[in-house]
């Protein structure tokens, strides 16, 4: 149990130190707190692919190799983040206690006959009306999150009879391993990426043992993982109510909390979609190579984990193309575009060398079909394109467990689309989340109709995990389309670095 | 107690630990039950649940293999199968269960 807590800790580490010494120079708020989020996922991704390749190289001594240059890779980014100082200079970090306590904002004691008292009392109530609700939401989570590993330690049905199957084969004899790549047993799903194998395999090989409590604290930390960018990507533009309300939105959703307690993959898609997303706004924003770099590897985490993820890859790719030659970019292109190519080529790699070497006949990879096939079974079929677009309707907006998050975003899509078309100003940094939410989508009416299996079928077990992927995305974007801007008051002086109203400083 | 391989809990697929003793690692073995193999058939979760206790054995849905593990619920359901997939019985456990070879 200790190796497992050790390194679980490393695993923290690495991802926390390799993060946030990337940011180190770029100016921007709370870095450290997105460098924390984003820690768990790109240690376990880095984990992953490490014993991936090490598995490539020698099967036998597998666990060791991966071992000691992840401990090498520890060694290594202490003494660089050690190394370079942490540059923190002008940004103004807004204090969220200040938020909670709007009286702090006036020098003077205010009378409680002046309006601005009644409306600092009523700012205070709000507020901790609003916290309440985020500790709510954040209980249910941990309840959830205790349950899954006391109650349904094994998950649900893919869990169990899929990804675990291929982390045992991972463990159990390493010299066997690539017996979870046999066409044997195609019900297995052979060709899957095996980020969350990987991963689980990693745990039980520091452990010594197929530890029960592993499983689901890999998925708890992802799970958290989404609301807590959300919660950042809002505080980094100083909307602490977005971000208390979005975030709070999230962990209520009774399709995340359903899909978090059966421990699915679908999970940890949803936090690598949301994580490309954001950062790929943060890239646009703050036009650093570092977070191109960054939206690349959760870009390909994403396709290491499902399949579903190469093509949502494939989108941000474009999107990202095409956002650096309509943003004015170009100075930089090819920098912003190598670093994004880059960090996504870490999972890509694993992932084509899988595809290539191990699976090259799967259901949708190498499945032998010509470009006309392709055509022929996207465009031709009308009674499939009907069954497909009925799920949609009937799984996006009759299912009460989203709280309505699919008619908030078509509102927000909507609404958004017509200030643009107003102002004629199209692909702003506000719109991404939205544009790659749709994107995905549009993939997965794709995906649908070239699918080989009974549509019905793959609509019911299928089309509602599928959609939770691009959920994080789409609470950013409504919530971000709709949010109410509170009107601050002045500060009485901004000579504290705390100020709670100020803009962040732009490199 | 969490904190322990299984915990409390009993092994996942400990009804299919006997057979690993039986069975060398490396090898592909059939597994045949009540009903022919269908992804969406009524026994389906059975042959699930045994290849995640069995790993790193493969098992074969279709009957292909020298050797088969013989999982029905009942001796003459059991007889049956064996005669429709060709094999032959060779350590019967009880009710319907053993492994069993190409006859």
């Amino acid at each position: 149990m200790i190796n497992l807590a050790l390194s679980f800790i490393l695993v923290f580490m690495t991802g926390f130190l390799f993060i946030h010494f990337l940011l180190k120079k770029i100016f921007f708020p709370y870095p450290r707190f997105l460098a924390v989020i984003l820690a768990g996922p790109a240690g376990f991704l880095f984990a992953s692919l490490l014993l991936f390749w090490s598995y490539v190289l020698s099967p036998i001594n597998a666990a060791g190799i991966a071992s000691l240059a992840f401990l090498g890779s520890v060694a290594l980014l202490t003494v660089l983040y050690c190394r370079h100082p942490d540059i923190s200079l002008p940004v103004s970090k807004p204090a969220l206690w200040i938020y909670f306590f709007p009286f702090a904002n006036h020098d003077s004691k205010l009378s409680w006959r002046t309006p601005e008292f009644w409306r600092c009392l009523f700012l205070f109530l709000f507020r901790i009306l609003l916290l309440g609700l985020f500790f709510y939401a954040l209980g249910i989570f941990l309840r959830l999150f205790l349950l899954s590993m006391l109650n349904n330690f094994y998950g649900g049905w893919d869990v169990k009879f899929i990804w675990h199957v291929k982390a045992k084969f991972f463990f159990r004899d390493p010299e066997q391993w690539q017996g979870m790549f046999s066409p044997v047993f195609n019900w297995t799903h052979p060709e899957y990426p095996l980020l969350i194998p990987a991963v689980v395999a990693w745990g039980w090989h520091w452990a010594g043992k197929e530890l029960l409590i592993w499983p689901p604290m890999i998925n708890g930390i992802f799970a958290l993982a989404v609301p807590g960018l959300i919660f950042w990507y809002f505080l980094s533009k100083q909307r602490f109510m977005t971000a208390f309300l979005a975030s709070s939105f999230f962990l209520l959703s009774g399709v995340f909390q359903f899909w978090m307690y059966e421990q699915y993959t679908d999970i940890p898609l949803c936090f690598f979609y949301t994580a490309a997303g954001l950062l790929l706004i943060q890239a646009c924003r703050f036009r650093a190579v570092q977070f191109f770099f960054i939206t690349g590897l959760m870009a390909g985490g994403a396709l290491w984990t499902k399949n579903e993820g190469f093509v949502f890859a494939g989108w941000t790719t474009l999107l990202t193309g095409l956002l650096i030659v309509q943003r004015k970019l170009r100075s930089k292109a090819k920098s912003f575009s190598l670093s994004f190519l880059a960090g996504l080529s870490l999972p890509l790699g694993a992932f084509l060398y899988q595809k290539f070497m191990f699976t090259p006949r799967g259901e949708y990879w190498g499945a032998g079909h010509t470009l006309q096939d392709y055509f022929q079974m996207i465009f031709l079929d009308p009674q499939k394109t009907k069954i497909v677009f009925q799920g949609f309707a009937a799984y996006l907006f009759r299912n009460p467990d989203w709280n309505y998050l699919w008619w908030f975003f078509a509102a927000a899509i909507l609404y958004r689309f017509w200030v643009n078309l107003r102002r004629r100003n199209f692909g702003n940094s506000q719109d991404i989340a939205g544009i790659l939410t749709l994107m995905a989508l549009a993939g997965y009416v794709t995906v649908l109709h070239i699918s080989p299996y009974e549509i019905r079928m793959q609509i019911d077990t299928a089309l509602i995990r599928l959609l939770l992927h691009a959920s994080g995305l789409a609470t950013v974007f409504a919530f971000e389309t709709f949010e109410w801007v509170e009107s601050s008051p002045k500060p009485a002086s901004l000579k504290s670095s705390s100020a709670p109203f100020q803009t962040a400083h732009r490199p | 107690m969490i904190l322990e391989e299984n915990g409390p809990f009993p092994p996942f697929g400990v009804q299919f630990s006997p057979l690993e003793n039986m069975l060398p690692p490396d090898q592909t073995v059939s597994f045949i039950m009540d009903y022919p193999f269908s992804p969406y058939g009524r026994t389906i979760e059975q042959i699930y649940t045994a290849q995640a206790a069995l790993v790193p054995r493969i098992l074969d849905p279709l009957g292909n293999q020298p050797a088969a593990i013989i999982f029905c619920s009942d001796a003459a359901t059991a007889d049956k199968r064996l005669k429709e997939t060709g094999y032959r019985l060779i350590f019967p456990f009880a009710n319907g269960k053993g492994i069993a070879v190409k006859s």
